[in-house]
């Protein structure tokens, strides 16, 4: 290969690893911009995303006969179910504490603990593989890219397309940004609070479990996969700055083409010291993000 | 009533614990049993820097790493300097404590919620240089073949460090050093400056308190002993490697603290005691341990928001509800002056 289909070939990893980030983080901005909560059990509903995926797509458990078909429906129950287990969560351990962000840290941190091991103990440690139905590269201009690959840029950038145009377009919409700018002034306007909150949180999860659903067949899925993805989510929400989901996604192509090219040219290792380290420099240098108002 | 002074009988409780500490391994034979407290007296280390920082008011998720570098410092020092456990064990708690002010002085300028994070990305960010430099701390495998501490012979003393119980007696003393140390901090002045910081941080720094110096010193002191706990763990493991030290393991600092409850010293020690006992005596069941501890983790900070620490105030019926960190009437007081 000569140095620019390397540069092509990082180009485009660089974009499907931004992709699958952008699901997982933008999800995470939305729980924090509208109920200040940080959620670290994040990384574990993409974890039950990825499970999702490889219980009733790779496990064969939908009775449909096209393989492309089985797998979008499969990925959409796995996003319905973990969404609604989200939205439990919410209800009953984050809203006790809320306005206490300190609090809700730690009680994520448990409910991370909680899932990884109820995973566990349900589906072994063992690492547990599928193919994708898309089989195949698309050649362009000397440049082979998978189609499994391609598939996860497509639907994440379907998804965050979705999300965004219910956010900014709809009446929902409209009134979760509402809340998320001034809780008490939106429930004077007949807002209802609580089923608001809900509402984030269970597109925030849902966006997480669809990242673990289109990374799982590329990959594989096991109980603690969710923990490296959540740090470089974390690293995306803050250099986009917290609540804002265009700086989400410009935060998702930075760290995303950042891990790419340095992991291809210096060492995976290196990429996330750079990856953490710009996080550093940024929250020093500009505390509210690069695109945050602070 | 003093802040947190204790009273003769809290005094009393305490020598007795202490007495019965020192006369433990005359009863306990058994090494894995010692085993478990030395982990427990490491931990409890670790936890009480963890405390300081959160009466400043914020979640310090580089303890961690911190502890890994005091690690690694130690090893080293022991492993390509040729030095003495007893020398290397003071420089690393050093080495760790001049960390903590380049650390310190940017991060803890800003917000809480980012903090957090940005101390778990530095955790993450030494555990990568762990990882690359392998040339020098040995990559994915870490450092094996860290030698024990040194002999002591000293007039009638004369302890060699085979088995467990001389390390026993070691962590012992270094947390009983940390436990007194704090307890003297918690009662001076500038641990009632740290209290007073979270309260009403605008009105601290009308008063001349300088809020970023005190919370450098807080994280400083809270990085020395991790440093020393770090050392004390590479020496008495003699094997490190950086998957000892991933952003878990600060999660895992942080639960101690919350359940074992923040007001008081003995708050962190008894939260490692408790939740690692008990993950010990649930170890029959394996995976299911940490569905365990996430749990309780929770109900505590659901029903018990000052931790165990709290338990017999609630019993009493004495307290009203308070906040994350159970802050007692007079410093209320003292920051209204």
């Amino acid at each position: 290969m000569s140095l620019g289909q390397i540069i092509l070939q990082t180009f485009v990893n660089g974009v499907m690893s931004s992709m699958v980030l952008i699901l997982i983080a933008s999800g995470l901005c939305l729980i924090f911009g509208i109920m200040r909560v940080v959620n670290f059990a994040h990384g574990e509903f993409y974890m039950l995303g990825g499970f999702g995926a490889w219980l009733l797509f790779g496990q064969q458990l939908l009775p449909i006969e096209s393989s492309v078909l089985r797998y979008v429906v499969a990925v959409m129950i796995t996003m319905m179910v973990v969404a609604l287990m989200g939205i439990l969560v919410e209800r009953y351990l984050f809203r006790p504490f809320r306005g206490d962000i300190r609090a809700t840290i730690i009680v994520g941190t448990g409910v991370m603990y909680i899932l990884q091991a109820t995973t566990l103990v349900g589906f072994g440690i063992r690492d547990k593989a599928f193919g994708s139905p898309f089989s195949g590269a698309v050649r362009i201009s000397g440049v082979s890219i998978s189609q499994e690959r391609l598939a996860v840029v497509i639907f994440g950038a379907i998804f965050t397309t979705i999300m965004y145009f219910f956010i900014q377009k709809t009446k929902l919409g409209l009134s979760m940004r509402a809340v998320a700018q001034d809780e008490e002034a939106a429930s004077l306007q007949g807002i209802n609070i609580s089923k608001t909150f809900s509402l984030a949180m269970g597109i925030g999860i849902a966006m997480a479990a669809a990242g673990g659903a289109l990374m799982a067949p590329i990959y594989y899925v096991n109980p603690y996969m969710g923990v490296e993805p959540i740090m470089k989510a974390f690293v995306v929400i803050i250099l986009g700055g917290m609540g804002s989901l265009p700086g989400t996604v410009i935060g998702g192509f930075i760290v995303g083409f950042i891990e790419s090219f340095a992991s291809t040219f210096i060492s995976p290792h290196v990429a996330l010291m750079i990856v953490f380290l710009l996080l550093i420099v940024v929250l020093i240098v500009r505390p509210g993000g690069i695109f945050g108002r602070e | 009533m003093a802040v947190n002074k204790l009273n003769n009988k809290g005094f009393v409780l305490f020598l007795f614990l202490v007495v019965i500490a020192f006369l433990a391994p005359l009863v306990i034979t058994n090494s894995y049993t010692l085993h478990i407290l030395i982990t427990i007296f490491i931990w409890s280390m670790l936890t009480l820097g963890i405390r300081l920082i959160m009466l400043v008011g914020h979640l310090n998720a580089a303890q961690a790493g911190i502890f890994g570098m005091g690690a690694y410092a130690s090893a080293l020092l022991a492993i390509r300097l040729d030095l003495s456990f007893w020398l290397a064990l003071p420089l690393a708690g050093i080495f760790c404590a001049l960390l903590a002010i380049p650390i310190g002085y940017p991060t803890l300028r800003i917000k809480g919620t980012y903090f957090v994070m940005a101390t778990f990305a530095l955790t993450e960010v030494f555990r990568m240089i762990w990882m690359r430099w392998s040339g020098l701390f040995g990559g994915p495998r870490g450092i094996s073949g860290i030698p024990r501490p040194d002999a002591i012979n000293f007039l009638w003393l004369n302890i060699r460090f085979v088995g467990k119980v001389p390390f026993y007696y070691l962590g012992l003393i270094l947390m009983l050093i940390t436990i007194i140390f704090m307890y003297r901090i918690d009662n001076s002045r500038i641990g009632k400056t740290f209290r007073c910081i979270p309260q009403a941080e605008l009105l601290a720094e009308c008063i001349g308190i300088n809020i970023l110096k005190h919370k450098v010193i807080a994280l400083v002191i809270g990085s020395f002993f991790a440093g020393m706990a770090g050392s004390f763990y590479a020496h008495y493991s003699t094997y490190i490697s950086p998957w000892d030290y991933t952003w878990m393991k600060s999660t895992q600092m942080l639960m101690y603290a919350v359940v074992g409850g923040t007001s008081a010293v003995a708050g962190p020690v008894l939260g490692s005691f408790v939740l690692i006992g008990l993950e010990e005596w649930l170890r029959p069941l394996q995976e299911y341990v940490p569905i365990f501890t996430g749990v309780i983790l929770i109900l505590v900070l659901r029903f018990l928001p000052g931790g165990l620490l709290s338990i017999p105030e609630k019993v009493s019926g004495l307290t009203k509800k308070e906040g994350f960190i159970t802050i007692p009437k007079r410093i209320r007081a003292f920051t209204k002056r």
